[in-house]
């Protein structure tokens, strides 16, 4: 960072005009003083300096944005006071807590019996599956998702109920009719406001 | 629920946490990680607007730019607790923060200057003409063509007043690097605004 600044130059100021603009309450503060000595004796510099307000004039004329109310509205009703929760919650609460579960030894040979076992049945399963037995796509679908998808009983439609950025989704599993609608439906993303 | 009164930039709370004159975003910070939803006001208040303007100039689009502002101060809401006093300005962080989510808005919707409807304008002042707004849309889609840098880096100095040391700061480059990246900024705005010279010429 430059403290003082005692001498300056015509090369320096057009740069200072063509980096900040004619303004000089956005040039540096340690070279500002000196800059307009210099600019004030200098008709090379003082042409620059016209030349520049030019564009900043141009720039100008695009009007501030303001701030709109029910933006503000939004943000102040966003907050949500810091609770026990919510300190334990994210991914540096649950590495923990999925820590402190490892550790314990006993849950070490529950978790080795279950992926035995696992192993296991599906190796007999493969052994004793008869020639020509199918497995249901429909069946597996269902199967192999329980935590993302959702069954509704009533309509036959799964929802996917993702957090976050992405939007909620509506497939349906029933028999496509065939005309061109491809029978997934995706709502609109909800907007944050 | 504390409360909070504002006049002329000084801050008083009324739940025996008073405090008259300039309370810093450190000790506001620290305030709403316990809870204060007076100190989350007097956040919003001192920077909610720079940062939904500065979002609205490089996007160009109001209602995304309201998204980034918002998301924007979400996340120093979860952030707040973890806020260490240091070099880093609050203000620093938020413009940060804004501007890589402007990054993704743009990346994920791909949105063109040229085509975007401008809508900086209220329609209701009176200043508002057809001709004015056919200048800003000339100059919001010369902006708008700017690569990203050059466009932070002119809204946050002509538009924000940030120092070239600040504008440095949030792109963690040299105040070197931020003269040549505005310099070739406005040169190219020069460019592109120079077949509109006639239609400026009444706005002088």
């Amino acid at each position: 960072m430059v403290d003082q600044i005692e001498v300056i130059s015509l090369d320096r100021i057009g740069q200072l005009i063509d980096a900040y603009g004619a303004n000089t309450d956005r040039w540096p503060t340690p070279e500002r003083d000196l800059a307009l000595v210099f600019i004030a004796t200098s008709s090379n510099a003082q042409r620059l300096i016209e030349e520049a307000k030019k564009l900043d004039e141009e720039l100008n004329t695009l009007p501030q944005p303001k701030l709109s109310p029910r933006l503000k509205r939004a943000v102040l009703d966003a907050f949500t006071p810091p609770t026990t929760a919510n300190e334990n919650s994210g991914t540096i609460g649950a590495l923990k807590s999925w820590s402190s579960w490892t550790n314990l030894s006993w849950h070490k040979s529950v978790a080795a019996a279950a992926i035995f076992g696992l192993v296991c049945g599906v190796g007999i399963s493969q052994v004793f599956t008869p020639a020509g037995t199918t497995v249901n796509a429909q069946q597996t679908t269902q199967a192999s998702g329980p935590e993302i998808f959702e069954q509704s009983p009533q309509s036959g439609i799964t929802q996917l109920a993702l957090t976050g950025e992405f939007p909620t989704v509506l497939v349906d599993l029933e028999p496509q009719t065939g005309d061109g609608d491809d029978g997934v439906e995706e709502e609109p993303a909800i907007p944050l406001i | 629920m504390n409360r909070v009164a504002t006049e002329n930039g000084t801050v008083k709370f009324q739940n025996n946490i008073v405090t008259d004159g300039f309370v810093s975003d450190a000790i506001l910070l620290a305030q709403i990680s316990s809870g204060n939803m007076a100190a989350w006001e007097v956040i919003v208040d001192r920077h909610l607007a720079a940062v939904s303007r500065y979002a609205a100039y490089i996007l160009g689009d109001i209602g995304q730019s309201e998204d980034v502002a918002q998301e924007t101060f979400i996340r120093l809401m979860k952030k707040a607790h973890t806020w260490e006093p240091g070099d880093a300005t609050l203000k620093g962080w938020l413009f940060k923060v804004a501007r890589n989510l402007c990054i993704d808005h743009k990346r994920k919707k791909r949105t063109d200057p040229i085509e975007t409807a401008y809508d900086l304008l209220d329609p209701n002042d009176n200043n508002t003409t057809d001709r004015r707004i056919d200048i800003a849309n000339i100059v919001k889609t010369a902006l708008g063509l700017l690569p990203e840098r050059q466009k932070t880096a002119i809204v946050l100095v002509h538009y924000e007043g940030f120092s070239g040391a600040e504008t440095a700061e949030l792109l963690d480059i040299s105040v070197e690097a931020v003269e040549s990246l505005l310099a070739r900024g406005r040169r190219n705005l020069r460019q592109t605004l120079q077949p509109h010279a006639i239609e400026f010429l009444g706005e002088r």
